[in-house]
């Protein structure tokens, strides 16, 4: 009998202890989920970063930009969002249209010119960047033929 | 019968006190007996026990847990879908907003059709000229329309949420993971004309957690001269 009790701690005690390590991973994947959440979170602020820097870009086509890239629009450099703390946006590619391919503004949309940017949203969280880039395309014509001002009709 | 008294030899040393006897929990071996090591019955029971505190200790960590961080992470992904579906609303109310054309054309026009010249007007760029193409007059007659309910034709129907005609904060329903937490939407003229500056945030019984901006570009605005 005392033999077997020996062996009776032999077996269980491995038991026991995977129990424990199977619990223990439980609490485990618990907390990575936990933790993809939050940094779900902040990735959908980053994107929330880019998706306003890409509707600025539209409104200041509209209002400032011409074809001729006059006054330049701002890329490269980062700008930041107000009432958004650590929230900004950066525009990365522009590629003006050539004015001669921009037609007039009519009410169809199918002679507008493509205008592709590229916008990257940024959220700073400590020393850690979270960083999100969306691609559009923004559908310009031309309001006047005199000038080389433009008006956004669409994006894609 | 002769009664022969057993003589007993009863040495002194027996009325001294015995040394008691230590019984060592699993300090057993093949060379002692279950009188001074642990029964088969004590170590079955001790195992239950210790099965038992693992399990229980696991369901209380599980707890705590749960009540803890995944609770904060469930609420988070809650706050999320609720920030979504209502820029979701406003970014499709846009597109459409002030049309001819679409969804928009059985409205009366002086509840959101955009103004026409007609067809033949020149220049081409006064054919449609949308109200109040100037400065952020174009954000905050969005933002009336947006908060007219008679505005809500398919298919773009009502807002998830109450938009507000003013600058007052309307708050965002949450779902019960969210319990706790207060989130509200501020919409204002955008630093951009054209453009308006939606900002939510989001604050518990004691303080404001955190507020994030979005921006809505009106394409009613391409339409301007």
């Amino acid at each position: 009998m005392p033999a077997e009790s020996g062996f009776v701690l032999v077996l269980v005690m491995p038991v026991a202890l995977m129990l424990i390590l199977t619990a223990l991973s439980m609490v485990s994947r618990s907390n990575s989920a936990a933790i993809t959440s939050t940094q779900e979170s902040r990735a959908q602020a980053a994107r929330m970063a880019a998706e306003y820097g890409f509707n600025q870009l539209m409104a200041l086509v509209n209002t400032q930009y011409d074809s001729l890239n006059v006054p330049p629009l701002v890329f490269g450099s980062q700008i930041a969002i107000a009432n958004s703390t650590g929230a900004s946006y950066t525009v990365l590619s522009f590629t003006p249209p050539t004015p001669p391919a921009v037609s007039l503004c009519t009410e169809s949309d199918s002679n507008n010119a493509d205008l592709p940017v590229t916008i990257e949203g940024k959220l700073t969280v400590g020393s850690t960047n979270y960083r999100q880039t969306i691609i559009r395309t923004i559908r310009v014509c031309a309001p006047t033929s005199t000038l080389n001002t433009l008006r956004v009709r669409s994006f894609k | 019968m002769k009664l022969h008294h057993k003589k007993l030899n009863i040495p002194a040393t027996d009325r001294l006190l015995k040394p008691k006897r230590k019984n060592h929990i699993f300090k057993v071996t093949s060379s002692q007996s279950n009188a001074i090591g642990s029964s088969m019955i004590e170590l079955l029971l001790a195992t239950a026990l210790t099965l038992s505190a693992t399990v229980t200790a696991a369901k209380i960590m599980n707890n705590l847990y749960n009540s803890g961080m995944n609770r904060r992470a469930a609420a988070t992904s809650a706050i999320d879908v609720a920030i979504s579906n209502d820029l979701a609303w406003f970014r499709q109310y846009a597109v459409l907003w002030r049309l001819e054309r679409g969804p928009f054309q059985d409205l009366s026009t002086d509840v959101t059709r955009t103004n026409t010249y007609g067809p033949n007007q020149s220049p081409e760029s006064s054919k449609y000229v949308p109200i109040h193409c100037n400065a952020s007059a174009m954000a905050i007659a969005f933002r009336d329309d947006a908060a007219n309910s008679t505005t809500y034709v398919a298919p773009i129907n009502s807002p998830p949420n109450p938009v507000s005609n003013s600058n007052a904060a309307s708050p965002i329903a949450l779902p019960a993971a969210a319990s706790g937490y207060t989130l509200v939407r501020r919409i204002q003229a955008g630093p951009t004309f054209g453009t308006l500056t939606i900002t939510y945030a989001l604050s518990d019984s004691v303080t404001t957690l955190f507020e994030r901006a979005s921006s809505l570009y009106l394409p009613a605005a391409g339409w301007c001269p």
